[in-house]
């Protein structure tokens, strides 16, 4: 009998150790996808973790990786993303990192807005905010469709498991259609005040929309609707993705500011002119306050031999700090949007009108300005006009990620050729697609020749 | 499950009860106390052996002798005929009559000849209780402390290099607390590490190797933390087949650690002292041309002063460690502690490692039936790091300076060279320390309420606690604010394992032996890291800057599993064994958490037959078939919460938003099995002068779990899914032989070879890929981790295809898409050609040009003595594998390397390496090598005073030399630490170096 108390002592006292087994334990770091799309509250911190991921992580490559392609930066490292974008042509490929980190962050900020749009009819919160969180989510969706197109020849309107691609056209049209959309929701129902002070207290939804709209018209050329729209925007209201410099750092900073950054301004914008007889540097005109405000001139320093050698400035504007705010458009864009759809409406004199608005401005809100007297150039010339609003688009909307479109759009007859090419105003016209979309989607499209 | 288990666990108990309360009726009848004592002896030189066990065969009676080998105990047995075994680690098993009448003083010395075979050895690994090697149906490969410390490494990895059969074990750098590397029988998962199971007296041991700090992709490994000192021998399983009783986590094989326990008698203190010295085997082909291209006439060189940063950067270091131990014991009572001091310098300036290592452990016999051992390990290091990458790496900015700069400072100033860190700026003036404390914990309690039923239980607790800082001062030149940044790790594991077997005889001729035991294990983690820069001056501390970045991560998890394993024994000659585990994790969803793994194995000792005893017994003295089959899982090859697709946070402006991941969830992620069979057999030739140990093995995992890339258009970049196979075919082979056996002479020959075949047979798309920008990838049909990239361009007779220029370049073409053998299609590069110039046409082609895996491994070490001496060689050989070299890339591009050297001097034309840059296949290296890895040579004193027992003196050297053909600074090399599929990939790595060391034990009485 002792024995079998021995033995059953043994056990009991084991048994205690081993049934205090716990076996499932919940993750207390972060929620995940189905607890934040069921209520309001979810809803609200996804809109503003997109706007945070939108603002800070993918608006580098916005800026960058078309920036080194029509000659906005200067590269001073060999690292491969920078040296192979500058190169172009053919040396570029659905590998380089630049374009990698370009097409998965848009998608990724795209695939937020769609999750937000496709959740919030089925959770019951207070009409304005949810006119606030469908708003913002169309305007995310528009702007990152927006943004595919500019630098991709297709790009898929919806996520999902092998997303069907479009061109540009139906993407842009697309575009339209949300950002319409989004006006007819914020005038059904205002969106809330609380939704504002929270999620967009740096950012006039209305006249974001309206920005974007009519520069989507431009790009379709949809002119009369591009100057309409344009009109409607109030310049000024500032709109602005906010940075306090140290966890969210302004991201053009952070890759072209901090520490001994890969690339840096060119002293001229990066302007490259088609003299006839090849591309030379374009020379700012004297006294334009846009040099000074988005450069520090005081410094010079030089691109590696192998990129030109050509001068580069340090960056200021709203790139100086960690903390400097980016607007999420400029009102001198809508200037230029009026003045190149008279000038494409073949209304010369009003296009002229608005370039010399631009030119001459002295009372930009964010402090774009030119300073400058009106425009010598031949008024009578279509071309002269649209090369100056070119020139004036490069300066004025400098580091904002359109110059590729700029560039494709109003000098188009130019074709960059397949070899390495450090000189003239744009070495791609579209990139190819990220290899690795390539690889896991079978309805990616080949890549563009250029 | 649990159900199931629990109402097996009461049968067994019962039917123990049962069963031994009969034999305890029996024997209490009529029996004897009896008085054991006596001598156990080496039979070779008559030493006395302490701690050697003696044990009255199936009675769990017995004892250990003392520290001068002599034993001394009582046990109470009916009289009649028994056997007692006598027995000790490194020395054949003796097993003699006995038989017991009216003399109850019996008295029998006992000298036990060196089992340099191994054969006969007694292991505990994957068994239940003690069994006889040679009983086993599958192989198991044991290290002796004589082994461990013929080469005196600093860590426990480096103790099996070497060692085992079929184990590949790979130093990931030169780093002096760099991480190893170790591989059993191949890669068996890629998600998880492939590292086996580390047990050290029954704790699961703590094996991670997080990145802290990001140091560029180097991260140090926890079983740093460990003396080898400590180890008084190893057990390694290397398969499912064997493993199936660790169940979950046991796919990638086991590493069983015992350490040293102490011996009755007077108390005995071991001193070892050590100094040793560091230093570079080989540096990389640097730009010494001393010219430079004139600026003005870009194809002329003229004279210019070149630098050698590799001088400044790798630097001599030197080392010392101390050890001391003091163990003894009275009675019932056993103990032993020891303190180890190890500080070794980096040959990377300013880097340095600082261990201090505290051991006891106690063994206390309670009663005649229970028995306890507590034993606990406090460790304490320190070492001073040096990151790697961009902006502040010393040996990325080598790879990238034109060395026409002179980097030294001037005024105290460190010049600016550019872009890239200044590299001497970058090892003076950047700070990478990192602090850990471990504490290593165990109880076992043992019980033998009955004859032939023993319960144990194991209590285990590791505790780590890693602190990591960088601090880069203010004034940097590529890092002109200043950066602190701060990261801690405290990970505490618990194991709980309670493990009872029975044992009797059936029949006289049928043993059985049955196993039951249940396992629980829980571990939680804690990370926090703050990160600032625009730092005050002189503070380090991450108060003096601004926040850049926090984080805080916490994990907890369990493990749960029990086993039933029956073992019948037919005549010492034929052994079976069946086996079944549950297990269950909660990183997996709930419907796929809960496996089983059944084994099976069997062995025949032929040579016990009298057919073959009769016949050939004279010259094979032992010779045994086995065979085994199990299946086991990887239960910690996925993080805790991998299920989910758990959103980011991101705080800004006042509010905190969620950011969808780039990693999606997967709710029905179930644990990788592999199914291994092996088969070999064992041999003793001429009394066991020879001895041959030979497996042959194929495993199969499935469900194997990878990191799939999503196309972005999903939204997400990546989620885990069980979807490839993957298999291991190989064989290794463990020969022992004393070639001379004289009496002041002796050579003894270890060599170990092995074999393995990886091929990854099947993954979702053909091809995924695994890390360094899509350079290693997991291909259906190829090995894992094969290099996929750019490659020559050459024609259609496969010759190298030069452009006008007469330089080397990338080939072209289009892509054909082709069936691989499990159906999946992918596409192939077919280079194209222009029909007028014949030169490439099209986009730029990848293929898979190289294999990091190796077509075979060996080691081969000799053993001389001579009187007292002795000398020790081990030679390494790991060939047929290839790296990537990316130190070679950049120095066929950028200035300081030697191909501009070339150039300069106009030994091959100016540009003819550039084009090097963008044919990936121009970079992969034959990495094959052949090391000098250990010579020791030792002189052992003995002394007959009375204070001091023996001293022995030892110098030795380690990776003296490498014949191999390869191109940077070390073939055996991993960017990617302890990456899994990303291997053989050469990075701005430090290399391993060569060491010289003199040592001095010595023995106290």
């Amino acid at each position: 009998m002792k024995h079998i108390f021995k033995i059953l002592g043994i056990f009991f006292l084991t048994g205690i150790l081993l049934y205090s087994c716990k076996k499932d334990f919940p993750n207390i770091n972060a929620p995940s996808d189905d607890q934040i799309f069921k209520n309001k509250d979810g809803l609200v911190a996804a809109s503003i973790g997109m706007i945070q991921h939108f603002s800070t992580s993918t608006l580098a490559p916005i800026v960058e990786i078309p920036g080194i392609t029509t000659r906005e930066f200067g590269v001073l490292s060999t690292y491969v993303t920078p040296m192979e974008l500058t190169y172009g042509g053919s040396a570029l490929s659905g590998e380089n990192s630049g374009i990698i980190r370009l097409w998965s962050r848009l998608l990724r900020d795209k695939g937020m807005a769609e999750n937000l749009l496709a959740n919030v009819d089925n959770v019951e919160m207070p009409a304005g905010t949810k006119t606030g969180i469908k708003a913002l989510a169309k305007f995310m969706k528009a702007m990152t469709l927006g943004y595919l197109v500019m630098d991709f020849e297709q790009a898929p309107i919806n996520n999902g498991v092998d997303a069907k691609f479009s061109d540009r056209t139906t993407v842009l049209n697309e575009a339209v259609k949300l950002l319409n959309s989004a006006l007819d929701d914020i005038s059904a129902q205002p969106i809330s005040d609380d939704f504002k002070s929270k999620v967009i207290p740096t950012i006039d939804l209305k006249n974001s929309i309206e920005a974007f709209l009519a520069r989507y018209y431009l790009y379709l050329g949809d002119y009369n609707n591009a100057i309409a729209t344009a009109d409607k925007v109030d310049l000024t209201a500032k709109s602005e993705w906010w940075y306090d410099g140290s966890e969210n750092k302004n991201p053009v900073f952070s890759f072209a500011v901090d520490g001994q950054p890969d690339t840096k301004p060119r002293w001229n914008f990066g302007i490259m002119i088609n003299s006839g007889a090849g591309y030379v540097e374009y020379q700012p005109e004297a006294g334009d306050g846009r040099l000074t405000f988005y450069m520090d001139t005081t410094v010079h320093e030089n691109a590696l031999p192998e990129f030109g050698s050509y001068e580069v400035h340090n960056l200021k504007g709203f790139f100086a700090n960690g903390n400097s705010k980016i607007p999420v458009y400029l009102p001198g864009e809508m200037l230029l949007i009026r003045a190149e759809a008279y000038a494409r409406e073949n209304k010369l004199p009003e296009a002229v009108s608005q370039i010399n608005l631009v030119r001459e401005k002295t009372n930009d809100v964010f402090g774009v300005d030119a300073g400058l007297g009106a425009w010598t150039g031949d008024a009578t010339s279509k071309t002269a006009i649209l090369n100056e609003i070119y020139i004036q688009r490069s300066i004025e909307l400098f580091m904002t990620g359109q110059r590729l479109e700029d560039s494709r759009r109003i000098h188009s007859s130019f074709v960059p050729g397949q070899n390495n090419d450090i000189v003239s105003e744009r070495n791609r016209n579209f990139y190819p697609y990220s290899y690795v979309e390539r690889n896991n989607n079978p309805n990616c499209p080949a890549d563009p020749n250029i | 499950m649990k159900k199931f288990f629990t109402q097996v666990l009461s049968i067994v108990l019962l039917s123990g009860l049962f069963f031994g309360s009969q034999g305890i009726k029996a024997q209490s009848a009529s029996a004897v106390t009896y008085h054991f004592k006596g001598t156990v002896t080496d039979a070779k030189n008559y030493d006395p052996i302490p701690g050697a066990t003696i044990i009255i065969v199936n009675q769990n009676l017995g004892s250990a002798t003392n520290r001068d080998g002599k034993y001394d105990f009582t046990a109470k047995l009916k009289p009649g005929n028994y056997q007692i075994a006598f027995s000790t680690v490194g020395y054949k098993t003796i097993v003699k009559k006995l038989v017991l009448g009216n003399n109850t003083e019996i008295n029998m010395d006992m000298a036990i000849s060196p089992d340099i075979t191994r054969l006969n050895e007694v292991v505990v690994t994957g068994v239940s209780g003690f069994t006889k090697k040679s009983h086993l149906g599958n192989s198991i490969s044991t290290v002796s402390s004589k082994d461990i410390q013929a080469a005196a490494p600093l860590s426990i990895d480096e103790a099996l290099q070497g060692n085992v059969a079929g184990a590949l074990v790979m130093r990931n750098s030169g780093n002096p607390a760099g991480g190893i590397s170790v591989r059993l029988r191949g890669a068996s998962t890629v998600v998880g590490s492939s590292d086996p199971l580390y047990i050290m007296d029954g704790v699961i041991v703590n094996n991670n190797s997080t990145q802290l700090i990001n140091l560029g992709g180097y991260t140090q490994n926890r079983l740093v933390d460990i003396d080898p000192n400590e180890i008084d021998h190893i057990e390694v399983l290397k398969g499912a087949a064997a493993a199936a009783i660790y169940g979950s986590r046991a796919s990638n094989g086991v590493v069983q650690i015992f350490t040293k326990r102490g011996q009755t008698g007077k108390p005995k203190i071991t001193f070892s002292s050590s100094v040793n010295m560091n230093q570079i085997r080989k540096i990389l082909p640097w730009n010494n041309a001393q010219l430079k291209w004139d600026p003005n006439d870009p194809t002329k060189a003229i004279p210019a002063t070149r630098y050698n940063y590799q001088d400044y950067i790798f630097n001599k270091a030197y080392g010392t460690e101390n050890y001391i131990s003091v163990s003894g014991g009275k009675g019932n009572t056993k103990y032993i502690f020891s303190a180890s001091q190890l500080s070794n310098g980096g040959i990377v300036r300013n880097t340095d490692f600082k261990r201090y290592n505290f051991r006891v452990r106690l063994d206390q016999i309670i009663n005649s039936w229970m028995s306890v051992s507590v034993g606990t390990t406090v460790s304490r290091n320190s070492s001073d790091e040096m990151p790697n990458g961009k902006n502040y790496g010393p040996i990325t900015s080598l790879l990238f300076a034109d060395n026409l700069k002179n980097p030294s400072p001037v005024n105290g100033v460190y010049p600016n060279i550019g872009w890239m860190a200044n590299p001497y700026e970058a090892v003076d003036r950047i700070e990478a320390p990192q602090k850990n404390s471990r504490t290593l914990s165990d109880i076992q309690l043992k019980f033998t309420p009955l004859k032939g039923f023993n319960i144990n239980y194991v209590f285990g607790y590791d505790h780590a606690f890693n602190d990591a800082r960088l601090f880069i001062p203010v004034g940097l030149n590529t890092k002109p604010y200043g950066i602190s940044e701060k990261a801690t790790m405290a990970t505490t594991m618990m194991n709980s394992d309670l493990n009872a077997a029975y044992s009797f005889h059936l029949t006289p001729s049928i043993n059985s032996v049955t196993g039951i035991g249940y396992t629980y294990q829980y571990d939680e983690s804690q990370y926090f890291a703050i990160r600032t820069d625009h730092l005050a001056p002189v503070a380090k501390v991450t108060d003096a800057g601004t926040l850049t970045g926090r984080s805080d991560y916490r994990t907890k998890r369990s493990i749960w599993g029990g086993y039933l394993q029956q073992t019948f024994g037919y005549k010492e000659k034929i052994f079976v064994t069946l086996a079944g585990r549950w297990d269950g994790a909660s990183t997996f969803g709930e419907n796929e958490r809960n496996q089983f793994y059944p084994k099976a194995s069997a062995s025949y000792l032929i040579s016990q037959e009298n057919f073959f005893k009769n016949n050939i017994g004279k010259v094979i003295n032992l010779f045994k078939l086995r065979a085994s089959y199990g299946q086991a899982g990887n239960l910690s090859a996925l993080a805790p919460y991998s299920i989910y697709t758990s959103y980011d946070l991101a705080p800004i402006n006042g509010q905190t938003g969620l950011v969808a991941p780039v990693r999606s969830g997967n709710p029905d992620l179930r644990p990788e099995r592999q199914t291994e069979f092996e088969t070999g057999f064992d041999m003793g030739l001429l009394q066991d002068r020879l001895g041959i140990e030979f497996t042959w093995y194929k495993q199969d995992i499935k469900d194997l779990l990878l990191l799939r890339s999503l196309a972005p258009s999903t939204g997400f970049g990546s989620r885990y899914e069980n979807v490839g196979t993957m298999t291991n075919k190989g064989w290794e082979l463990a020969i022992r032989a004393t070639v001379i056996q004289k009496k002041n002479f002796s050579w003894i020959v270890t060599g170990t070879f092995s074999q393995n075949h990886n091929k990854v047979t099947h993954v979702v798309g053909g091809k995924i890929d695994l890390g360094m920008w899509g350079t290693s990838i997991a291909q259906s049909g190829q090995p894992l981790g094969v290099f996929y990239g750019y490659f020559f361009a050459t024609n259609p007779d496969g010759s190298l295809l030069l452009d006008s220029k007469g330089f080397v370049q990338r080939a072209k073409g289009h892509y054909k898409n082709e069936t691989l053998p499990d159906g999946e299609v992918i596409p192939v590069a077919v280079q194209d050609y222009d029909p007028v110039t014949g030169q490439p046409k099209g986009t730029n082609l990848k293929k898979i040009i190289g294999d990091p895996n190796p077509k075979w491994i060996g080691s081969i070490s000799n053993t001389f003595a001579y009187k007292n001496f002795s000398l020790f060689i081990k030679v390494d050989m790991v060939q047929g594998f290839n790296v990537m070299s990316w130190d070679k890339r950049m120095f066929d591009l950028f200035p300081g390397g030697e191909a501009t050297a070339k150039e300069l001097r106009g030994e091959i034309p100016k540009g003819s390496s550039f084009p090097n840059f963008f044919i990936y296949q121009s970079f992969i290296e034959d990495g094959s090598f052949v090391k000098l890895r250990d010579v020791a040579l030792s002189y052992n004193l003995k002394l007959k005073s009375n204070w001091i027992n023996s001293l022995k003196f030892t110098l030795s050297g380690s990776n003296l030399i490498s014949w191999d053909n390869y191109w940077g600074f070390d073939p055996e090399v991993n960017t990617e630490s302890q990456s899994n599929g990303v291997r053989g990939q050469d990075m701005a790595n430090v290399p391993i170096p060569k060491v010289f060391r003199f040592g001095i034990v010595a023995s106290f009485n």
